[in-house]
């Protein structure tokens, strides 16, 4: 639903932003923006993991190997301070284009 | 085609593991992070009630073909894609070296056989260059049959070097070590088994066996290199 430019823009402060509720792994970030956007943002799934490695080469977020309750082994991100300095600069922006859109739509912007 | 109660998730897992694991982009990491993903999404839709078979094609749709993936850890590894080229670039130049001299070993053994058998000297220079000729031709003409097949000896041993990661450099530093050893142990045991005139005159013919080569290989070089430009000309159109 959304433009592949969109969601390519959108994936680096999304996943930072779950973080920053606390640490996570692949499969359930990928929930987690199926859920709050109710369906309307689909990833490919693959496609974040290419996404969650570069994050971690850019020091953003660090990932361990943890055992879930059910058994199996997952790969867990957690949020770094690069990261959360990243997330305020994303916030900023995002924010930014949102009242921008917001006055010429003439809509209320939904502030969180 | 199989009896469909009798899918088997962990080979269909292994297979589909093995259509993302050709490139140094994607590490054993990122590829079991990957196969956890595909589980758990086999797992919730087993758990809203479809067959492991169903569970299976539906999850792997969703991740997606390997190609476009495999090109997004590219973009993002490329250091590692880069070591990786490096690394192949030396083991062939080092491959490539270690088998000439492989074969200049073995015809210097058997040039230093034939004249102890024949005691003969006028045509052993020009027997010598011949043999060397076509040993080289018989050895890369192997190489290339061999290598456009699926199961013959080049790509397996590919297969094993990919499969051993620490063992391999071990075994080709051995084999590279061993083919030198052969060669320079050829050259000893020639100038002590002929008399030094005999010596002087294979070394002579022998000069031509050296530059060839190096000849050949630019033309080799410029060969493939516009051969691979116009199968990508082709793919194109």
């Amino acid at each position: 639903m959304l433009s592949k430019e969109l969601v390519a823009a959108s994936t680096v402060p999304l996943v930072l932003s779950i973080l920053a509720e606390g640490e996570s792994y692949g499969y359930a970030l990928i929930q987690r923006v199926r859920d709050l956007s109710g369906g309307r943002i689909e990833w490919t799934e693959g496609m974040l993991y290419p996404v969650l490695h570069w994050m971690e080469e850019q020091e953003l977020v660090e990932s361990e190997w943890k055992q879930a309750p059910s058994g199996r082994k997952r790969k867990y991100y957690k949020l770094c301070r690069k990261g959360t300095a990243a997330l305020a600069t994303e916030k900023n922006q995002w924010l930014t284009l949102h009242e921008t859109f917001g006055r010429l739509w003439k809509t209320q912007p939904n502030l969180i | 085609m199989e009896n469909p109660t009798q899918f088997d998730l962990n080979q269909a897992v292994r297979q589909w593991r093995v259509a993302f694991s050709g490139t140094p982009a994607v590490r054993p990491s990122d590829l079991d992070e990957l196969e956890l993903h595909l589980r758990e999404c086999i797992a919730e839709l087993q758990g809203v009630g479809l067959t492991p078979e169903e569970a299976f094609w539906v999850a792997k749709n969703r991740l997606g073909p390997p190609e476009p993936l495999v090109r997004e850890f590219e973009k993002v590894n490329v250091e590692q894609v880069w070591l990786d080229r490096v690394l192949w670039m030396i083991v062939g130049s080092l491959g490539i070296g270690a088998m000439v001299n492989l074969v200049s070993g073995l015809i210097t053994l058997s040039t230093v056989g034939i004249y102890g058998l024949t005691k003969k000297t006028d045509m052993l220079g020009p027997a010598s260059l011949i043999l060397y000729f076509t040993g080289l031709i018989a050895l890369f003409g192997f190489l290339w049959w061999s290598g456009k097949r699926r199961n013959g000896v080049v790509w397996q041993s590919g297969e094993w070097i990919k499969a051993h990661p620490t063992a391999a450099p071990v075994a080709v530093f051995i084999a590279t070590l061993l083919f030198d050893a052969i060669s320079i142990g050829a050259n000893m045991l020639m100038s002590k088994a002929v008399p030094i005139s005999v010596y002087g005159l294979l070394i002579m013919w022998r000069w031509p066996a050296a530059i060839v080569p190096q000849l050949a290989w630019p033309l080799i070089l410029g060969w493939l290199l516009w051969h691979r430009s116009r199968k990508v000309e082709a793919n194109v159109s």
